[in-house]
């Protein structure tokens, strides 16, 4: 517009026409005579945001419903850029979390956006960042509003809710066998009808069934066997390697908050200890639904880093469970195995069973790589790994200590079957 | 809902047509010669002719010298044949040896009466883009098309506008038709610019607005399927229908609020405040184009009596007198009242 008001202002002057001299410098004023009113106004000071959450705790790819206000207590504002900022690792499913408008002064407006945070952790929304813009875009002004919301989102509930319609029809699985874990024999709970043994007590013996049958039947009853549980879980930096959502750490999580699920629901009790450079949660075992939640907010504000220190891990959980414990390990084995030998010794030591549940790192990786020279790097390398691993399963071995190698396919499979495989086994019975 | 986009729109578009009307208006109607495009065309023509020829001439020419340099030595018949026969060729084709270039001056007159046809057909053809498009270029090139037709016009003493100064008092300045067309050229590029602008948010958020509106219906239409994730996003459906119908019932205004519908802005607001400050704006930057294009007065005031009374004074470029000052006083300000905001933030 000055460069159009310049050069008009220019032909005036060289034709001696008054016109364009004229148009020449209305342009040019046209321009700049906003620029002092604009600066005057003071938007950021008179624009106020508020942001609204359905729910400041929620399970990863559940839903979130923000509500944003804006409130321009100025004059009016021509062009309005508003971005609420969201972290990266939500989406937006429904909704926009940005806008364009008019704001007149004195009035707000009001919009929603519905998010889906797809990994667990402790994250904030915010800030929200305006733009305000003179009519002719000339001018603008920035302003940040720190208005952070702060979120915790759960590992995903989807396994858990999957659980919760498996398990009542007891369908085959990968949860086949949850049913045969009761103690046959004795307790409360009815189990069925069988031939008489002359062993069994004459009350257990069912005559309505006797008479039908007209043979001697005794009734059976079942009772569940508790037992301790104790996961620890490997959260050194290690285990974060590869796909954000998808990574070594995020399977452990889900298996972990599966499995407490599973244990809470038979009464068993569970606990869990992450550790890496230090011990980043400790909690005791309990039963209980309180305990779940426990777990649950644990391990949401679990935040992989540094070197896996097993041994201070394991001292420090042995010495504050008197009694023996099933151990389940969810670690990587990429540190040295010195430390993992003494943690086995105190465990067995303590009379107590311990299983390792190992992600192998090449099967979670798998998918990342595209290119031919990316594939036959990660071979040679998954083969160094496979070496070194295998090197520290034969010693684990020799303790007895089993080591399933899993990947992201049979991870929590495994980690159930193993969990009801003890139940069964009445390791780590209270 | 687009009633005020169509307001701006139609206003816009009169705007242009009344400043186009005005701009012919005050140009010599001579301008306007409709044989200026044929004649181009001819004398483009002439000129293809022209090149053509000399290429023939200059080749028959060089090749009958050369002919005749090897023949005369042992035919002297047959290079005069071969010399007559090239020049009877040349004849036969172009008739004059070689044949005259159209005039210079007159291919420039032609093209200069063209380029007002030219200009003319660019600034309708932008009108109409601009009707169908809403791109704020269109309305730049109809605003420097028109000004370019006078500019022309100027260039060989064609214009009608603009020809006298305007020193006088303020009524002989609103009187005089310059001032007509600047503030018809004030308020289409205001309206225009505005038109433009509400377009934007206007077509931006109902677009979003019916898209949402869209996917909202479509997820909820899908809850008869079982647990339908759509693929690559992991989403599952049929739970992000149930907790949207939870949101309709604890919120009687969400589908609104989802929808933008409350960001659409408020039309009469909207057009309130546009006359008040385009009103405004069009005041102060006419009062200060009549101080600068008419600085007699004030400068009587301030200035030493032997700038008034000198030559230099009833030339245009005194203009910039008052116009460098005034100008650069408004950025001036602005960047004075940023700092100090700076400062007081800090």
């Amino acid at each position: 517009m000055v460069l159009s008001g310049v050069f008009l202002l220019t032909a005036g002057f060289s034709f001696i026409n008054y016109y364009m001299l004229t148009i020449g410098v209305m342009l040019i004023f046209a321009a700049v005579v906003n620029l002092p009113f604009f600066k005057l106004k003071k938007y950021s000071e008179n624009i106020s945001v508020e942001r609204t959450l359905s729910s400041e705790k929620v399970f990863a790819l559940d839903f979130l419903h923000v509500t944003v206000r804006i409130e321009n207590r100025g004059s009016v504002i021509d062009y309005l850029e508003f971005i609420d900022e969201i972290p990266k690792t939500f989406k937006i499913v429904m909704g926009r979390n940005s806008l364009s408008t008019y704001l007149a002064g004195g009035s707000k407006i009001e919009f929603s956006y519905i998010i889906q945070p797809r990994l667990r952790g402790v994250y904030r929304l915010g800030p929200s960042k305006i733009t305000v813009h003179d009519r002719l875009h000339l001018n603008s002004e920035d302003a940040n509003f720190e208005n952070y919301s702060e979120i915790l989102v759960y590992p995903p509930y989807d396994d858990i809710r999957r659980y919760g319609q498996i398990g009542p029809r007891r369908v085959l699985g990968v949860l086949f066998g949850a049913h045969k874990s009761k103690d046959k024999g004795v307790g409360m709970d009815f189990f069925g009808i069988r031939r008489y043994d002359p062993s069994d007590e004459l009350r257990w013996v069912d005559w309505k069934a006797t008479a039908r049958t007209g043979k001697l039947m005794s009734r059976e009853y079942e009772t569940e066997r508790n037992i301790k549980l104790m996961i620890l879980m490997d959260s050194s930096a290690s285990m974060c390697s590869g796909d954000l959502e998808n990574n070594k750490f995020e399977y452990s999580v889900r298996a972990a908050v599966l499995l407490s699920q599973i244990a809470l629901s038979r009464r068993d009790e569970i606990g869990l200890v992450a550790y890496s450079s230090k011990i980043d949660v400790f909690i005791e075992p309990k039963n209980g639904r309180r305990q779940l939640f426990r777990i649950l907010e644990a391990l949401a504000r679990l935040s992989p880093s540094g070197v896996s220190q097993t041994y201070t891990a394991v001292q420090y959980t042995v010495s504050r469970l008197r009694k023996n414990a099933f151990y389940i390990m969810l670690t990587d084995l990429e540190s040295s195995a010195k430390p993992l030998l003494e943690s086995v010794k105190l465990i067995k030591a303590q009379g107590s069973e311990l299983l390792i549940i190992s992600p192998f790192t090449p099967w979670f990786e798998a998918e990342l790589y595209s290119s031919p020279v990316e594939k036959a790097l990660s071979v040679a390398v998954a083969e160094e790994l496979y070496e070194n691993r295998q090197k520290i399963i034969f010693e684990l071995n020799k303790y007895q200590i089993p080591v399933l190698n899993v990947g992201p396919g049979d991870y929590i499979p495994t980690v159930i079957a193993a969990y009801l495989k003890a139940k069964k086994r009445g390791i780590g019975i209270t | 809902m687009t009633r005020i986009v169509n307001v701006f729109k139609i206003s816009s578009f009169l705007l242009a047509i009344a400043l186009l009307s005005l701009i012919i208006i005050y140009v010599k109607p001579d301008v306007w010669r409709i044989e200026a495009f044929p004649t181009i065309l001819y004398d483009s023509g002439s000129l293809i002719r022209y090149g053509f020829s000399l290429i023939n001439y200059y080749s028959a020419i060089s090749f009958i010298t050369l002919f005749s340099l090897l023949t005369a030595s042992f035919n002297s018949d047959l290079s005069q044949a071969l010399t007559q026969l090239s020049s009877d060729y040349y004849n036969a084709i172009w008739g004059a040896q070689p044949i005259a270039p159209p005039s210079l001056i007159s291919v420039l007159i032609d093209l200069y009466y063209l380029s007002f046809q030219i200009l003319l057909a660019v600034i309708l053809l932008s009108l109409v883009l601009f009707v169908f498009r809403s791109r704020l270029k269109y309305v730049f090139i109809i605003f420097l098309g028109l000004n370019s037709i006078i500019l022309l016009a100027a260039l060989l003493g064609n214009s009608l506008i603009g020809l006298t100064s305007l020193t006088g008092n303020p009524l002989i300045f609103i009187l005089n038709p310059i001032f007509l067309l600047t503030i018809l050229s004030y308020y289409y590029l205001e309206v225009s610019f505005t038109y433009v602008h509400v377009n934007e948010l206007f077509k931006e958020n109902i677009k979003v607005k019916e898209e949402i509106f869209e996917k909202l219906v479509d997820v909820k239409s899908n809850t008869g399927d079982r647990r339908k994730v759509k693929a690559g996003d992991r989403i599952d459906v049929f739970k992000l229908s149930a907790f949207i119908e939870k949101l309709e019932h604890e919120k009687p205004s969400f589908k609104e609020l989802i929808s933008g519908e409350f960001i659409i802005p408020d039309e009469r607001k909207l057009i309130r405040d546009f006359i008040i400050k385009s009103l405004l704006r069009a005041g102060l930057i006419l009062i200060l184009v009549f101080i600068c294009v008419n600085p007699s007065p004030l400068l009587t005031l301030i200035s030493p009596i032997a700038l008034i009374e000198s030559v230099e004074f009833i030339t245009p470029e005194i203009t910039i007198i008052l116009l460098m000052p005034l100008a650069l006083l408004f950025p001036m300000l602005s960047l004075i009242i940023e700092y100090r905001k700076r400062n007081s933030k800090h």
